[in-house]
């Protein structure tokens, strides 16, 4: 009998990694995909070449606010995997049940998806260049100790926000447990309520533990190395201790016999009138399907409140916030907009055989989307205007509402594109379901943020004019080319082949 | 008798794959044929062609008398299916889904009241407003079957109908097709378990690699010597 138990997570991992390279058939994917793992280390390289040409006083100011951006990427390490129910999976539960998968093995597993985040993958970059820029003139060894220690406390923070988010999924297991956590996710909000509306953000930033880290990268520089080796050995405590510590946290959450997030299952639900109109009928089971599932229902409130939160206590200029909407648009297109049909799941079986269901169930899929990318730019937009600083015409204004719409409408138009080109069958039931392979999630979250972000971009060219009207006029081309692209994936969605391939495929039939 | 379902030279392939390999099938009203064969033999593909879930990559196929692959709306509106898998969305009731099918089929307002009786047969009554995510295997199958026969469509199609399901169950599953057959409509059943396919059935169709092997009434496949000739059609 073979001892598979005792093999290590680490060896699991790679033949888990290595089938997931096989399994993706398409030679030009494969390339994409090796094209985008090293495209970050030339980003870098292209991004400390280019700062070399900013000015020197630019460079204090950069090194004053660089604990800044650490204390902000410890911030999203934590809360990525917090939303996720502890990070992305490498496969979904229900693929693995016949292997003796160690816990420890899906946890370092979404160790390694960490990079599939954009918002992760960007903040990496720019703490690899600012620092690397902040700490002196490019010279390869010097450079090279600094950023040996962004990269050990990337590591660090990654490993413990991960961590973290399967302590507390674990403890969201029990009723006693999700009392808890949601409590104390009402008071860490209240604090950062209180510590913005009392200004206290800078005395804590000043005694932020990230000064120390960045202070050792530029002694690592500076060859100053009992203080730089004292950091890097800190730093490589907290990634051992906290990695053999999320082990067995993972094991934990995963033994705990729970209810898996899934409690709508067990009781009895009130009954509503449903509309006669078929679009709405559908509308309604839609809507049922997303917040009747944990991992959507809990991406959707993370969506629509806290980058409304955030810019609301950021205090931004409007010329920044008419950016905010690209980055939160490409957020919701990957709550499950990618592969809208999933949500009939099994069901899109029954469905297809339903008279008169293929354009209002496009319809319908397309409406829930569009409402939940609406109501999160529109939510950040709102939240930020509140505290924002006054706009300097009324065509800033008026740029960052037509910005937020632009780019919630091109996400669904390209979402639901996505949706019959990369059909995936993926139940969104437990914590840690994701609507796609991570290599579809990956490669989708990097498209969508870079079209929302060039249209964010034109949108602020288009407010500098000051004529107020201009941004008005200029969201007319991206609304008519989104909906043109929309309309023509319906007439895809409308061909039998087509159609059958998406249902066969998200029902797993 | 007129046939109700008529498929002529049904092809349907998945790449280099012959799942139904240029087959006809007739199928009169009142009558019941069951689809039987080993895994592959095509039992399910066609199904899901005559349901309208899969276009065929050639042949023609007419529902009631209307070209299902012309009118493919009209001719779903005569349909009932039961998928062999799922077939159920996870996070909607089953009151909800007879809700929507009601809606999406424009049925008469008197549609709760057979909606109730059908959950009380199938004994789902008391858990028609719990998401259908939580239900075992047999409560999804019977589940599937009542959506299949809701709204007494002329041609019911049950994709292993039987499978994993309890004896009350299986019962119920035999009434459904009884009554609907007593109402005219053409039942084809597809199931592994030729017993009940038997019991189901007047008139048996064995598939093997695509293509029909034998048509005989459905008696002439039990008992030893039955048996002994559905091995040798599954098998030679």
């Amino acid at each position: 009998m073979s001892d598979s138990a005792n093999i290590p997570a680490t060896r699991q991992l790679m033949a888990l990694l290595q089938l997931r390279w096989r399994m993706i058939r398409s030679t030009p994917i494969r390339w994409a995909i090796a094209l985008l793992t090293i495209l970050p280390v030339g980003l870098v390289i292209a991004g400390l070449l280019s700062m070399q040409t900013l000015p020197d006083d630019e460079t204090l100011s950069l090194a004053v606010a660089t604990p800044t951006f650490y204390v902000g990427f410890i911030v999203l390490a934590i809360l990525a995997p917090l939303v996720s129910g502890g990070g992305y999976e490498l496969y979904p539960p229900d693929q693995l049940v016949a292997y003796p998968i160690r816990p420890a093995t899906a946890y370092r597993g979404t160790l390694v998806l960490a990079p599939v985040n954009l918002a992760w993958l960007i903040n990496v970059i720019a703490l690899f260049v600012v620092t690397g820029f902040a700490t002196g003139d490019l010279a390869w060894v010097p450079t090279s100790r600094s950023l040996v220690t962004v990269a050990l406390f990337i590591l660090a923070a990654t490993v413990v926000g991960h961590t973290i988010g399967w302590l507390v999924m674990g403890f969201r297991q029990s009723r006693r447990g999700r009392v808890v956590t949601n409590i104390g996710g009402v008071l860490a909000l209240v604090a950062g309520f209180f510590i913005f509306w009392t200004d206290s953000v800078i005395t804590l930033l000043d005694n932020s533990p990230t000064t120390r880290v960045v202070v050792g990268a530029y002694d690592g520089y500076n060859g100053e190395y009992t203080s730089w080796l004292t950091v890097v050995a800190v730093l490589v405590l907290v990634v051992v201790v906290f990695m053999r510590f999320g082990d067995a946290v993972a094991g934990w959450a995963l033994r705990r016999p729970g209810d898996h997030a899934d409690r709508t299952s067990s009781r009895s639900l009130p009954r509503r009138t449903m509309s006669r109109n078929a679009t709405f009928a559908l509308l309604m089971v839609d809507h049922a399907s997303v917040w009747r599932s944990t991992p959507l229902r809990r991406g959707v409130l993370v969506l629509v409140l806290v980058p409304g939160v955030i810019s609301a206590l950021a205090g931004m200029t409007w010329q920044s916030l008419i950016l905010v909407p690209g980055l939160i648009a490409a957020g919701a297109g990957l709550l499950f907009g990618i592969n809208a049909f999933t949500l009939d799941s099994t069901g899109s079986v029954w469905l297809s055989t339903l008279p008169g269901w293929v354009s209002p169930a496009y319809l319908a899929k397309s409406l829930v989307f569009l409402e939940i990318a609406l109501a999160a730019v529109l939510s950040a937009l709102v939240g930020g205007s509140l505290r924002a600083q006054p706009p300097n015409a009324a065509s800033e204004v008026m740029a960052a509402f037509m910005s937020a719409l632009c780019c919630a409408v091109l996400v669904v138009a390209l979402g639901m594109r996505s949706s019959l080109r990369h059909p995936h069958r993926a139940d969104l039931k437990g914590p840690r379901d994701t609507p796609a392979t991570p290599g579809v999630m990956a490669a989708q979250s990097m498209r969508f943020a870079l079209v929302t972000t060039f249209t964010s971009l034109y949108f602020a060219a288009l407010a500098l004019s000051g004529v107020w009207w201009l941004p008005l006029f200029g969201a007319l081309p991206v609304l008519l080319l989104s909906a043109l692209h929309w309309y023509r994936t319906g007439l895809a969605w409308e061909h039998p082949h087509v159609r059958a391939a998406v249902v066969m495929t998200v029902s797993g039939g | 008798m007129s046939a109700v379902v008529e498929a002529r030279d049904l092809t349907v392939s998945f790449g280099s794959v012959v799942a139904v390999d240029g087959f006809d099938l007739t199928v009169p009203a009142k009558a019941t044929l069951a689809l039987v064969g080993r895994n592959g033999a095509g039992k399910s593909t066609t199904l899901k062609v005559l349901a309208g879930v899969l276009p065929p990559s050639s042949g023609t196929v007419s529902i009631a008398g209307i070209d299902a692959l012309r009118h493919p709306d009209q001719a779903r509106a005569k349909v009932g299916y039961c998928p062999d898998v799922g077939g159920l969305i996870p996070r909607a009731t089953p009151w909800e889904h007879l809700q929507l099918a009601a809606t999406m089929r424009s049925m008469s307002s008197d549609w709760e009241r057979r909606a109730e009786d059908l959950l009380d047969r199938f004994d789902l009554l008391g858990v028609a407003d719990r998401v259908t995510a939580g239900f075992s295997h047999g409560m999804g199958r019977r589940m599937s079957v009542l959506l299949a026969a809701f709204h007494e469509p002329e041609v019911l199609l049950l994709d292993e109908p039987f499978d994993g399901v309890d004896p009350l169950g299986v019962e119920a599953t035999m009434d459904v097709i009884r009554e609907l057959r007593a109402m005219g409509s053409a039942i084809l059943v597809s199931t592994h378990l030729l017993e009940l396919a038997v019991e189901a059935c007047e008139q048996a169709v064995v598939l093997r690699r695509g293509r029909v092997v034998a048509a005989a009434p459905a008696i002439e496949l039990t008992g030893a010597s039955g048996a002994a000739r559905y091995r040798s059609l599954l098998t030679s």
